[in-house]
């Protein structure tokens, strides 16, 4: 299947910010991500789904693209190509907390020198300022001025030796938001920030790129040293003083953004998008659905959304309980049917 | 100077209106209102008026 032309791929989307039960931590999707990449020839998904802290566990078939891309790629905007060695160039604030930020470089050199990740230039800029808000149980972000962001972004590219940007900044955080978050009360609170931060990136230069956060160092002593009593889900940031390198490890391989019709990753070889439970509003999925590409939506992956709203139903739309059942449900259909999956 | 947010906004429709269509006005509304789209999710539709949850880029 791997040689022939037309490729197994599904896309599974796990939106930052929503308190899914699975995926609203930080790397907790991996293990379904996984299961899912083992019966397609590739998984499409959102650096949420994956980016655990200083860990990044995603197969090496799991497409890492940040969800501007993935909406562009449903808008048959874009294309992408093959996963390659990216060259990744990599923006960083310079903070006054050099323990935070000498704990970034400190990932650089470590995924360089250990797992061979090609990280070719770093620029610093001013820390942007930035700000979060809760509004009816969700965070909402705001950076006034992103054009030292930009010009940093485009200087990397400029230099012909970066085709991948990972960017690094701090996200002031109430703790008693964080705390809360630890505890399955509140969504997490840096997701929609670093999005924005992200979605910025990808649309003004059309490249692969992931945020990470910066931890202080009062913020890594309530992380690693004062959360023991956080939900199991949330452990990898009890052992991530940087988070830099989950986003390095996702971009190493993360498929470049082509022009419509140029590249190897197509939207017609799209089998099934898989959402949580009743995330039925977004772009891929209204795209999805005039593209006549089915949505499976995961009732064990609760959310903030309680109901799919006004969603007509739709013979496109199928609702299965876990993402096991999403599995067997791709080899029940035989539109679905992967000619390497045995079907139980 | 270029900033970015999120923010609620409001697109008139039908109740029965399709997501890509409540998609394309929310685009041309952000886009008049000279703010460059970049992603949205529809929260609800109540009496005739879609809310939608928008990241997009301003100039300031």
């Amino acid at each position: 299947m791997k040689n022939s032309k037309k490729k197994f791929i599904v896309v599974s989307i796990i939106p930052t910010g929503i308190q899914c039960s699975i995926g609203g931590y930080i790397g907790d999707a991996t293990l379904v991500t996984n299961r899912l990449a083992s019966v397609c020839d590739y998984l499409i998904t959102n650096p949420n789904a994956v980016n655990g802290g200083a860990f990044n566990f995603k197969d090496k078939n799991v497409l890492y693209v940040e969800g501007y891309g993935i909406d562009q790629f449903f808008r048959k905007q874009i294309e992408l190509s093959l996963p390659r060695k990216n060259n990744i160039g990599v923006i960083l604030e310079r903070l006054t907390d050099t323990t935070a930020v000498n704990y970034a470089l400190k990932s650089i050199e470590a995924f360089q020198n250990v797992a061979g990740i090609n990280i070719k230039k770093i620029e610093f800029i001013k820390p942007l300022k930035k700000s979060i808000r809760l509004h009816n149980g969700q965070f909402c972000g705001e950076v006034e001025d992103i054009t030292s962001l930009l010009a940093a972004a485009e200087k990397l590219l400029k230099s012909g030796q970066v085709d991948a940007i990972a960017i690094s900044t701090h996200i002031q955080v109430d703790n008693k938001y964080i705390r809360q978050h630890q505890k399955g009360l509140l969504p997490n609170p840096y997701g929609l920030l670093e999005a924005l931060l992200s979605h910025s990136i990808t649309d003004a230069l059309g490249v692969p790129s992931a945020h990470a956060p910066i931890l202080t160092k009062k913020e890594m002593e309530l992380f690693l040293f004062h959360s023991f009593d956080s939900d199991p889900r949330s452990a990898l940031e009890n052992i991530s003083a940087a988070y830099l390198g989950s986003v390095l490890l996702g971009l190493d391989r993360a498929p470049q953004l082509t022009k419509y019709g140029e590249g190897e990753i197509k939207l017609e070889d799209v089998k099934a998008l898989i959402v949580p439970l009743n995330c039925l509003r977004s772009i891929p999925v209204a795209w999805a659905i005039k593209h006549k590409i089915s949505v499976i939506q995961v009732r064990e992956n609760k959310n903030i959304f309680k109901s799919a709203g006004y969603m007509k139903k739709s013979d496109r739309i199928i609702k299965v309980n876990t993402y096991d059942d999403a599995i067997r449900e791709m080899a029940r259909t035989p539109k679905f049917r992967h000619p390497l999956y045995k079907h139980e | 100077m270029k900033g970015i947010k999120t923010e609620n906004i409001f697109v008139p429709c039908q109740q029965d209106e399709s997501l890509e269509s409540i998609f394309s006005k929310a685009n041309e509304l952000l886009i008049r209102g000279k703010k460059k789209p970049l992603r949205m999710v529809l929260l609800e539709i109540v009496n005739a008026k879609a809310k939608l949850l928008a990241s997009f880029i301003y100039e300031k």
